[in-house]
Parts: C-alpha cells; structure tokens; sequence
C-alpha cells in the first residue's frame, strides 16, 4: 500500500512537471467580474503588419477564415452556419467577432458561464485547433472584403482620409495599408498561404489570453483549449518585422480626390517615437486632452474651430492611433502599436474654406508648442482626463481589453489600473516640456479629401502662397455700416479676438511647392500598399 | 461641467432626445473645486447644471447661427453615404403626412437655412423640453432615496405644460412603393424592402415579437441571412437599416431590411439582380407567416427566447448602458418595471404570435422596395 502511494505520488510529481513542457499554452490575463457573462478574448501577436509582402489582407482574412472556414471533425466540420446554429442560445456574443488590426488579432466571445464547458468543447477548442479553412469560404470573404473596400472608398469618406493619413506616415512600412488588405493583396491571397499564417502565428506562445474571471477552473479550461493551437503541416512564413516610420521632412499634401464630395475633410500629422508604455506619454497626453480631446466640445482645436465659428461637426487631435473612428466616441482597445503618431482630424468643411483651416491647423499647432498650457488649462486638462476615465473602463469587456494591450506594451500596473495617479502626478511643467519635446508643426504629412473638381484648384492656390480667409465678419454676425463706400465693422466685444485670429490664420505661410503635393483619385486608393502613381 | 469633469454628449433620434452626462458619483451634487490653480469657491453639482439646461436654456440667435454651422457639418460628414439619400427618399414616400417622413438633422437644403429660424428653435424649446415630457434616469452607484432627495429642489421649479400631440396631417399610401434611387460615385449597390409596423409598446405581443425579428430575419442563424450571404451569395452585407430602433416608435413606423449587393454582378445582370435580391427578402419575410407550420416550431422559438435573453443581459453591461436601455423603453409606458414586462411578453411568445404578426404587417401594401445604383452624370452636368 505504501509503496503504491509513494510510486503515485512520483508519477503525479512527473505529470506536474512534465505537461507545461509537452502542451504549451497561452499566457492568461484575468478580470475579477461576478458578472455572468463570461468575456473571453484571444489575442493572438499578429496583424495586418504580418502580411508577407504581395499579401496583403492576408491577416484579415485568416482571421475570419479560422471563425467561417470551417472547423473540428474534417468529415464533418462546425461550418459557419453550424456554427450560428449551436451559438444561437447562448446570445449573440456567443459568435465569436474578429478584428484585425496592425499588430494584432483578437477573437471576443461573450458566454454564459454556465454553458462554459460545454462552448470549449463544442467552439472554443476545435475553433483554435482544428481549424479547416474551406477554399470556397475564403472566396466568399475574399469578395465581401474587396466590395468593401472598393465600395467604402467612394462613401466612407471620413474613414478613407484617417486611413490615408495613417497609411502616408507610415509609407514605406508593413503599417502602410488598410488593416483589411489591399485590392491586390486580397486577390493574391489563397487557401495554402492562410494555412501558412495560422501554422506561423496561431501557437500558444504567441498569444494572450483574457478571461474575465478568476476563478482556477474556468481559466485552466480555457488556457489548455488553446493548447494545440498551430499545429499543423505548413511551412511558416519568416515573420515581417514592423519598421519604424520615417521623420517627416517639412510639408506635403495628398489629396484624395472623389467625384462627388461636397465638402472636404482635413487630416495632418507625423510619427510619433513613444507609446503609452513611456513615462512622458501622461503629460502628453494631458497636453493632448487639452488640445483635442476626441468628440468633446472641451477641447481646444473644437472650441475655435466649431463651437465659436461654426466650420463643422468637430475637430481633434490624436497621440495615439484611435481605431474605431468617425464613430467610436471612445478608443475601442485591442488595437495596440508599436509605433505611433501625432495627428489632427478636421472633419468636413465647406470646401472654399479648406485651405483656410489648413493653414488654421497648422498655426494653432505651432502656437500650442510655442505657447504651451497655463497651469488653471492644465488642471481642466486633468479633471477632464480623469472622467474620461469612466468612459475608458466602462464595461467588463473594455476592463479585459486593456489587461490585454498592457501585456502587448509590457505595462505593469496596467494602463487603466495606473491611469488615475499617473494624471494626478503629472505636473504643468512636465506638460510644457512633452508639449516642446514631441510636437511641432513644422513638418507635417497632410491628407485632403475633397471633390474633384476642387483638389486641382486646391493644391493651385496651397502651392500658391497667398492669404486664405475662411468666414466674412457678416458670417459672425457683425454688423457693416457702409458711408459712401467706406465700410465700419461695428465688432462687439469679444469678437475682435476673433477676427484677429481669422487674420492670423488666413496669412499664415504654409510654403508647401507644388512639387510636394499630389492628387489621387479615391478609386486608385489602396489597390496596393503604395501610393498610386 | 468642465470643472467638474464631467462628460457631456447627447443624440436625437425621429421621436427622442436623449443627453447623457456621465460623471463621478461624487459630482451629483456640489463640491468644492478641486483643482489648486482653479478658483476654489463652491461648484454647483451636475444634477444642478443639468436642471438649467432643461429649465432655463439661454441661446441667443448667434449662437444659434454658429451652432447651425456645426450641423451643416454633421450633414456634410454623413452626406458622402448613399444610405442617407436612400432613407430621405424611403421616409417621403412612406410619411408623406407625419413628420417621421423626414431624416432628424433634416433635408440638405433646410440645414443650409437652418441659420433663418431661431424663433422655431426656441419655440421647439418652448413646447418639448417640459418636466411631463421628459424622463431624468440616474444609473450607478447610488440610492434612490438620496436621488430624489437631491433631484427634487433642482427640479420643482420646472412648469409643466400640455404637450401638443404629433398627428398626421393624412393618410399614408395604401399599396406598394417602388422606387431606384441614383448615385454619382461607382459604390456597391443597395436593396431596401421596408414595411410600414405597428407604433411600438413594450409589453404587448406586437411589441414582443418585433424584439425577435433581428434574429429571425437577418442574423447569422436566419434562413433568409443565410440564403442571400451564403448559399447564393448575393448580398456582401444584410442586416436591418435602422437596427431595432426604426421600429420602437411612438408612431407606427418602418422595419427597413437593407442588402449590400456586388458591382460586378450587377454589371452583368443589371436590374434582375435587384429583382432576385428584393424577392428573395420579401420570401424570406413572408416564411415568417408560416412559423409555426415548421418542424420544431416551439423549439425554435425557445432558443431564440434564450438568446434575447441573454442579449438583453449583455447590453447592461454599465451604467450609461443600463440608464440608456431604460430610458429608451421606460417612455412608451412610464413604467418602472418596463425591463420586466418585456422580457416576459417575449417569454409568453407562442409560435402562432410570429405567424399573425407576419400576416398582418408583411404585406404588399405595407411595403416599399428601393434600390440604388451608381449612375454616371455627363460632365456639364457636375
């Protein structure tokens, strides 16, 4: 009997320490939640950014591959619509959603714990393990994701500009394309190459796993499903390491020209070399909080340019890439960088105005960096950042996301967790000094969308040089007294400021040479990762 | 609001307007400023601020001016999407007489002079914006006796006033409306079959089994999904226009089922394929009048019980969720126990429920087809 327990114990002893080595899984980030609706989010470390050269739209599509292609029992696959079928009681988070975006790929999944071991068995497991990949399925995705683009290029012309503006900055990079893929990349992409990806990136140590819950056996069911990920016979591809994006060297425009804009929208910015895992990103993003706080009348850049002259629906600005825009009023998470940028977004203005508002953008840029932040601006900066912060961790599902990207960017206490007391640290001079240490206007990627019509005679009068006035004193409502041809602006008080600044936009020097700016009809955008000639 | 940290957004939709401040508990009331370089005198609390916006908003006619620049911007942003000419044709067609029959941020032309009529916003104030036309919903951390505590002194002063109904000035078409809409840039083409619904109350059967048309119809699982994404591969996208919302209306409104089509098919076909798609979708709509002939029938229906469900308990998922989702119910009926009755008129749904809501609504002289195809303009015309 003795004996027997002895040779137990040994046996169990060697299974302990055997089996982390034998069936690697993925590391696992927890939330402590009572809800009862379990998130789960897979992440695994490879984006778009991913895509062999040629292939682009390779990442997207294998990532809606592994959930519609097919998987389990190749004689009888969990097909996508099976898999709607088995879902269907569990609600609609039950299905897992895929985003893919520069650096990686996240699988949500929102189930009812009590039906947790049922899904691994039934979903989760065979999903990550035994993934099929139906030819016939990547066709079908491969055609929505071109009309997609082909479509979304001529009317999603806010979401066109924040991609081109994204994509001129990081020209040259594997950043540089929509995270969907290119028109040619997508026609490129077959059955064997999404196979290659899935056996190259989808392993076990090369993913994150959250799960709300911090209960052992709920994670350990979770954690050993994703075990066998990546298995499969494939050659692998050489992973593409992302590259830094090049300094920008003064100014250039793109614009995008498309047949029937009737307003035109303005995007300007530059690479940026810190992420939030740095210390001076909290001072700077106070700075920014000030400047151009997303969708919020609080912010600087709205204030002037919306709320005291009425050009538009808003304008922002950005220090970090903000996935999920025009319409997300928050930053959705799961879209972590490596490499970031500054930007600034005009939305839609009337057209006359826009090379007025360029130039408005570029000089408040310079005089925020010339000026910086008094200290009652940068205790309102802070105040607001802070209440951002209910927003920011509003859900369970947002709460998992960050623990997800604080593993991508190496952040220990997580984004969220420190979010508060980094703000509440950050002093007015610190402020200043990031404001000095990152920004400038001086050179500056700008991207235009606009009607064709107008983009030859905008990049005519850029190039020109001249004064650009935007709105007349009778726009503001200031009256004109005409005698005998000699005209009085009868300015009330505080609209003089106005008029000054009007002044000071309108003649402010952009010396942009003809030579560096271009014009690229919309339906030439994305057919490859470089610019149309 | 600022000072307090507070975030401020708000939205209107064809017969609400909801603003939804969100801010920290702490903030409800008044506190002293917290900020060292900020005066430190005594801030009123956001329950205050938000009281006068309701109470006694102060615009003059410049404001007002700049503000309507800010909304020809936001129809400047939407105007690039042919969804948006699609819906103000679909709207004049089946409300000619009710105001739904325009989009909310209204006609392009009448935002441009929109800056002439600050007496109409006023008035538009004036009318809508009374206590017994208005929900106040606090969501969070808090209790409720100390709410009303707190909302009562900030509030009494408010002065009710009747307010007028919106009636139809006729009555809408009785027969089926067929409409192409074109547009000027080479985008995918689009199929809309719209019916005209019941007005909307939380509670009721009606109200009940429009709760689960989503899932009958266009979700992943739907036979009508799966024919035109799947198996005939004639729609890259499927799904309801307005979401659930273009239903849930005071006055019966529409259900809009949209399809996005592929260019190169409808290059080779033309217009048949927009008859194949808008068949296919009226069939697919028409099936529900025979719900309950289907094997499994009761079956069926149960796991879509279970998946409403759980839908329902995952968009309460935060506070501005759940203040959000109650609100929007909580007007039809002013009940307080609105979540509950309508997850139990769900809960009753018998298969037959789905097969007489099909037959009553879903027919032709209820409905209006749409299509819109990209139709190129000679030069001189631009």
């Amino acid at each position: 009997m003795r004996t027997h327990r002895t040779l137990l114990l040994t046996i169990l002893l060697t299974l302990t320490l055997v089996l982390p080595a034998a069936a690697q899984t993925p590391k696992v980030v927890t939330l402590d939640s009572p809800a009862p609706l379990l998130n789960i989010k897979v992440m695994v470390k490879a984006g778009s950014a991913a895509d062999p050269q040629g292939l682009e739209g390779l990442a997207y599509l294998s990532g809606r591959m592994l959930v519609e292609g097919g998987f389990g029992d190749p004689k009888s696959p969990v097909t996508k619509d099976k898999l709607a079928e088995i879902t269907r009681p569990w609600g609609g988070g039950a299905y897992p959603e895929v985003d893919v975006t520069k650096e990686v790929t996240v699988f949500s999944m929102t189930v009812p714990k009590e039906v947790l071991g049922t899904y691994v068995q039934q979903v989760l497991r065979p999903l990550f393990t035994q993934p099929q990949f139906a030819p016939a399925e990547l066709d079908r995705i491969r055609a929505e994701a071109l009309t997609f683009l082909r479509s979304g290029r001529l009317e999603q012309i806010e979401l066109l500009g924040l991609i081109a503006l994204d994509n001129v900055i990081h020209e040259g990079t594997s950043y540089a394309q929509p995270d969907i893929g290119t028109e040619k990349g997508l026609d490129a992409v077959n059955a064997e190459a999404v196979r290659r990806f899935y056996a190259t990136f989808y392993r076990p140590e090369n993913m994150v796993v959250g799960v709300s819950s911090t209960d052992p056996a709920i994670v350990s069911q979770v954690q050993t499903a994703l075990g066998g990920a990546g298995k499969l016979d494939a050659a692998t591809f050489t992973a593409r390491s992302a590259e830094k994006p090049a300094a920008v060297k003064k100014r250039e425009v793109l614009i995008v020209a498309l047949p029937n804009a009737i307003s035109t929208g303005i995007h300007a910015g530059f690479p940026l070399p810190l992420t939030r895992a740095d210390k001076d990103y909290w001072p700077l993003y106070v700075a920014n909080i000030w400047f151009g706080t997303h969708r919020d009348s609080f912010s600087h850049l709205y204030q002037v340019i919306r709320a005291d002259r009425g050009y538009n629906y808003g304008d922002y600005s950005y220090i970090e890439h903000f996935e999920g825009r025009p319409f997300s009023l928050f930053p959705p998470t799961n879209a972590p960088r490596r490499y970031q940028y500054f930007s600034i977004w005009i939305r839609p203005v009337q057209s006359d105005y826009a090379l007025h508002l360029m130039k408005a953008l570029t000089w408040e840029l310079e005089n925020f960096v010339r000026t910086g932040m008094s200290d009652e601006q940068c205790d309102l900066a802070k105040n607001k950042a802070k209440v951002l912060y209910l927003s920011l961790g509003e859900t369970g599902e947002r709460l998992l996301g960050y623990k997800l990207d604080d593993d991508f960017y190496g952040m220990a206490p997580g984004y969220l967790d420190g979010y508060l007391k980094n703000i509440d640290a950050v002093s007015c001079s610190e402020v200043n000094a990031a404001i000095k240490k990152y920004l400038q206007a001086d050179n500056l990627k700008y991207v235009i969308i606009t009607d064709d019509e107008v983009a030859p005679k905008l990049a005519e009068a850029i190039s020109a040089g001249g004064a650009a006035w935007g709105k007349a004193p009778a726009d503001y409502q200031i009256d004109v007294k005409d005698e005998g041809g000699q005209k009085t602006y009868l300015v009330p008080e505080g609209k003089l400021d106005l008029l000054r600044l009007d002044a000071a936009w309108a003649y402010y020097p952009l010396d942009i040479p003809k030579k560096r700016i271009k014009i690229v009809p919309a339906e030439k955008m994305f057919e490859t990762s470089a610019l149309p000639k | 609001m600022s000072r307090l940290g507070t975030h401020n957004n708000a939205w209107t939709w064809f017969d609400v307007t909801f603003y939804h401040p969100l801010t920290f508990t702490s903030n409800l009331a008044g506190k002293p400023d917290s900020g060292k370089h900020l005066r430190a005198e005594e801030l009123p609390g956001v329950l205050q601020l938000e009281s006068s916006r309701f109470k006694a908003l102060d615009f003059t006619e410049k404001i007002f001016k700049t503000e309507t620049g800010a909304v020809l911007g936001e129809y400047r942003r939407n105007a690039s999407f042919p969804q948006l000419k699609m819906s103000e044709h679909l709207y004049a067609l089946l409300f000619p007489h009710h105001p739904y029959g325009h989009e909310t941020i209204g006609y392009y032309q009448d935002v441009l002079d929109m800056p002439n009529h600050y007496d109409a916003a006023v008035k538009f104030y004036d009318t809508y914006y009374r206590p017994n036309n208005c929900v106040l919903v606090v969501a969070g951390d808090v209790k409720a006796d100390d709410i009303f505590a707190k909302v009562e002194p900030v509030y009494a002063d408010w002065k009710a006033q009747p307010v007028p109904p919106i009636q139809a000035t006729g009555e809408p078409p009785k027969k089926e409306q067929r409409e192409r809409v074109g547009w000027d840039a080479d985008v995918a083409p689009l199929v809309w079959v719209a019916y005209r619904m019941p007005a909307f109350k939380p509670g009721t059967t009606e109200g009940a089994v429009a709760q689960l048309l989503n899932e009958l119809l266009v979700s992943p699982a739907a036979p009508l999904y799966k024919k035109l994404r799947y198996d005939k591969q004639t729609a890259s996208q499927l799904g309801f226009e307005e979401g659930t919302q273009g239903f849930e209306s005071f006055d019966p409104r529409l259900l809009i089922v949209g399809a996005q089509l592929f260019k190169e098919k409808h290059a080779e076909r033309g217009p048949a394929y927009f008859d194949e798609v808008a068949g296919d979708i009226i069939a697919g709509l028409d099936e529900l009048k025979r719900f309950s002939k289907q094997k499994d029938a009761k079956k069926l229906l149960e796991t879509l019980k279970s998946k409403y469900r759980y839908d329902f308990l995952a968009g309460l998922s935060s506070p501005a969720d759940i203040a959000q989702n109650f609100a929007w119910y909580y007007r039809f009926t002013r009940d307080p126990e609105v979540f509950e009755k309508l997850l139990q008129s769900v809960e009753k749904l018998t298969p037959k429920d789905i097969d007489n809501f099909a037959r009553t609504y879903f027919v032709p002289e209820n409905r209006a087809v749409l299509t819109l195809a990209y139709e190129a303009k000679p030069a001189a015309q631009k």
